[in-house]
């Protein structure tokens, strides 16, 4: 079934029409109990309240694997991937909170300039990186093995890792074929890593500062059919990883047993949401429209926008977003159309031909899934929201001036009374389910949808 | 640059032959300037109209003009924002255009742009559509 429908075929006089909202907002009061709701309240909370699955992912051949994803397990809680030994990807989406790492800002060997989003749900995403510069899971996730500030690995390290560790070995074995050998480290140095890529110079050689790291000039010593074979192993690595990932999914939430209920026409389902609950759901997909940006069973439309959060008061801190992921994205050999990709087609990779750059996407970031969202305090790109109650009178409020790019004039301050803004944090709690633990990122999704 | 802006023609007539047409395949929309001559641009959007948060293909013809330059793009006025996306524009014969990669990703109202020359100077033409969930 399409997810959409184009509702209204105009096709007369458009001034009026082109700054119309939407026809999205219901009855503006507190529903009594759920026989208030509108015909569109109670639809949408039918197509909307239920969990989905991940999205396909063409460019991983190993996406739905056991057996990647049992390796990328082992390897995604491994801190051997670290120049410290004390850090792995756990250390930022940490099981005990939310798959996030409850801090405002990143921290790895040193301290990021964003936030750390959880992976519960990452398999739905259109893109990775609140910038989107990554086009998959798998290629996401060598940037923080390698980069300094993140775990400071290499991809020789976790070639080397997965074809020397006894627990690891077997899996790679199955999953790359007759394993290569990598002990001639006159090669294969220990500790080798590719300069940065840049947008500007895609294909120029490492610069002298960058030379200065003995990873990089490791690497640039290296022979280029040596660099392939290990690009081909770690490639394997990360794809395993990212099969792991979208094993991981939020709990479904009171919401999905009220949907559920509407649907079976279950009485005590549809009263797993309260009063506030209701109202704040009405609230949601009416008067302050977040449905605009969170929509669909994600509740995500997994895009990019710009919120005006930068303003003049922290101008120094401006990151640009969206433009500079595209760019990043086009030059990355790791993409859905490079060499290492499964399926290199156009078809299977429209959205890096078409992605936009450009000034309208300045300060702009990736909308994030509100399932699960009680567990990964705190909010926004760069962490600035310490609650939900904080994120919620932001959008009644919407203070200072965006700095980088503009605020999306679709955004206006909402004005919500004190018991409009506690229900819609009653309602963003019910889109959160138990916390997803380790062992339940083993379970397939269709035994959490049996709760 | 000099050009005419024109919403897509609001004449009943021009409506229900969309509509006619609409419903025994893909949906078009036509539009024309406000310039008075006999020219007149066509939208096909996929079958079903156009989606929500997904990629999709437009088709446009034009007749009775010879159109170069051809630039097809979308934005929500309302919003102050126009795609994610760059559409790539592919010219299937010489009044048959079609624009790849074309991204409605928010439910509201979009307004799609044909941007063309002809021997009478520039020409954009506006077809606004309303898009919203599939609730059926």
């Amino acid at each position: 079934m399409r997810t959409a429908f184009v509702l209204i075929w105009v096709l007369c006089i458009g001034a009026v029409q082109q700054h119309a909202p939407a026809p999205l907002s219901g009855p503006s009061g507190a529903p009594g109990s759920y026989r208030d709701l509108t015909e569109r309240e109670l639809a949408l909370a039918k197509a909307f309240g239920k969990l989905p699955s991940a999205l396909p992912s063409p460019t991983n051949s190993l996406a739905d694997s056991p057996v990647a994803a049992r390796l990328g397990e082992r390897l995604f809680f491994d801190p051997r991937l670290s120049a410290n030994g004390n850090l792995s990807c756990a250390s930022c989406h940490d099981p005990e909170h939310g798959w996030a790492d409850g801090r405002q800002l990143a921290l790895g060997i040193a301290q990021l300039d964003v936030h750390s989003p959880s992976v519960l749900g990452s398999g739905w995403n259109f893109w990775q990186f609140w910038d989107g510069r990554a086009d998959s899971l798998w290629t996401q996730a060598i940037e923080p093995i390698e980069s300094p500030l993140e775990l400071g690995g290499s991809r020789m390290e976790l070639a080397r890792l997965v074809l020397f560790a006894p627990e690891l070995r077997g899996d790679m074995r199955t999953l790359f074929g007759e394993l290569p050998d990598l002990s001639d480290e006159a090669r294969f140095p220990r500790r080798a890593r590719p300069w940065p890529v840049s947008p500007e110079e895609p294909f120029r050689g490492p610069t002298k500062e960058e030379l200065l790291d003995p990873a990089v000039a490791a690497w640039a010593s290296m022979a280029k059919e040596d660099q392939a074979l290990v690009n081909r192993l770690a490639v394997v690595a990360t794809k395993s990883i990212a099969a792991f990932e979208r094993t991981l999914f939020p709990q479904p939430g009171s919401f999905d047993r009220f949907a559920k209920g509407l649907t079976d026409g279950d009485e005590e389902g549809i009263a797993a949401l309260g009063a506030d609950e209701l109202y704040g759901w009405r609230l949601f997909a009416g008067k302050a429209n977040c449905i605009s940006c969170h929509f669909g069973p994600s509740f995500s439309d997994g895009r990019f926008h710009n919120l005006g959060l930068q303003t003049n008061d922290d101008a120094a801190l401006a990151i640009e977003g969206r433009p500079s992921g595209v760019r990043r994205l086009r030059v990355d050999p790791w993409n859905g159309r490079g060499a290492f990709s499964d399926d290199t087609s156009w078809e299977a990779n429209g959205k890096i031909l078409y992605a936009a750059t450009g000034e309208h996407l300045v300060g702009a970031f990736k909308t994030p899934s509100l399932r699960g969202v009680v567990h990964t305090a705190p909010y926004g790109h760069d962490g600035r929201f310490a609650s939900l109650a904080e994120v919620v009178n932001f959008y009644s409020d919407l203070p200072g001036e965006s700095t980088v790019g503009h605020r999306e004039e679709t955004l206006q301050p909402l004005g919500l009374s004190p018991q409009e803004r506690k229900a819609l944090v009653a309602f963003l709690g019910s889109l959160s389910g138990p916390a997803t633990t380790r062992a339940d990122a083993e379970e397939p999704i269709d035994r959490h949808l049996k709760r | 640059m000099n050009q005419a802006r024109a919403v897509p023609v609001g004449l009943l007539g021009f409506a229900g032959l969309a509509l006619l047409v609409g419903s025994s395949c893909s949906m078009p929309s036509l539009g024309g300037t406000d310039s008075g001559r006999a020219s007149a641009v066509r939208l096909e959007y996929p079958d079903g109209g156009a989606p929500l948060n997904q990629h999709f293909t437009i088709e446009v013809f034009f007749q009775g003009i010879a159109p170069v330059d051809v630039a097809i793009d979308a934005d929500m006025p309302a919003h102050g924002h126009g795609m994610l996306t760059q559409p790539a524009v592919e010219a299937v014969g010489p009044l048959h255009y079609r624009a790849h990669g074309m991204l409605f990703h928010m439910p509201g109202d979009w307004v799609t742009t044909i941007q063309y020359k002809s021997d009478q100077g520039p020409e954009v033409v506006d077809f606004p559509v309303t898009i919203d969930f599939d609730l059926e």
